[in-house]
């Protein structure tokens, strides 16, 4: 029997998310329905220990992904805070206009996987093994 | 690798001695989340399934469920049908419309793919006349 719900939700790291600076109307953050309805008084509120953000792309998905990243103190090229290595200061500024209301407790770990970097993954799997005990032989 | 084990089981159980540089993409990947990746932990993927398989995409299904588990949370961003089946997870479709919170059965990946596959030949027949 597959146990379907996991416990209390209270105990999220990231627990909602919402735009608390007005975005400029002339950006394109704003042309984005699915960022821009997160302008507070909204927020999106996370309920779960695992949310998925779906839709086509040019919604705005990695955009999102990449304003909770930075927000949570990740390095928006992806990795963890300690690991990083830069391509390009590219990332779209919505960070900057975004609140992530977080939970009380510290999380032990974390990682974030950009999109680029599932593109250019032996790049990182390269950095990893050279500076982690990650390999098995 | 234990590559070819039954859905039920864990497809990777370990390096078994082979280095990352050796293992495909897809493999390699898969190895860091599993051996990396542990409970109490914030995992934010931007579309992970650009390097998996689908029998891949199954077992991460079962790392995020293990993990989920035991306290650590995960934020995704996916196109997978597959992917998106982890039980227990909300899913949030981005659109035109804003954000709207969607049944698992009810997404369009979902819908799309099951009547694709139901019928591809009958889909192809509709998509290319």
């Amino acid at each position: 029997m597959v146990k379907m719900e996991h416990t209390s939700v209270v105990d999220l790291y990231v627990r909602g998310i919402r735009i608390s600076r007005k975005l400029p109307q002339d950006s394109y953050l704003y042309r984005l329905p699915a960022v821009r309805c997160l302008q507070e008084p909204n927020e999106l509120t996370l309920r779960k220990r695992v949310t998925f953000f779906a839709g086509e792309n040019g919604v705005g998905k990695s955009t999102l992904m990449e304003a909770i990243a930075i927000s949570m103190g990740f390095n928006p090229e992806g990795g963890t805070v300690n690991f990083r290595f830069s391509t390009a200061d590219s990332h779209s500024g919505l960070y900057r206009y975004l609140t992530v209301v977080k939970g009380t407790l510290r999380r032990r770990d974390g990682f974030f996987c950009a999109r680029k970097v599932f593109t250019i993954w032996r790049r990182i799997s390269t950095a990893w093994t050279g500076s982690l005990p990650l390999a098995g032989g | 690798m234990d590559r070819e084990s039954s859905l039920g089981g864990r497809v990777i159980d370990s390096y078994g001695g082979v280095s990352l540089h050796r293992q495909s993409h897809g493999e390699s990947f898969l190895a860091l989340m599993e051996n990396r990746f542990g409970k109490n932990g914030l995992y934010l993927l931007d579309e992970p399934e650009a390097a998996l398989s689908p029998m891949r995409l199954m077992s991460l299904i079962c790392l995020i469920h293990r993990l989920a588990g035991e306290g650590s949370q995960f934020i995704i961003s996916t196109h997978s049908p597959i992917l998106m089946a982890v039980p227990a997870a909300e899913i949030f479709v981005l659109s035109e419309n804003g954000i709207q919170s969607t049944p698992y059965q009810q997404t369009e990946h979902f819908l799309l793919t099951r009547q694709f596959l139901n019928a591809p030949e009958k889909m192809l027949s509709y998509l290319l006349k």
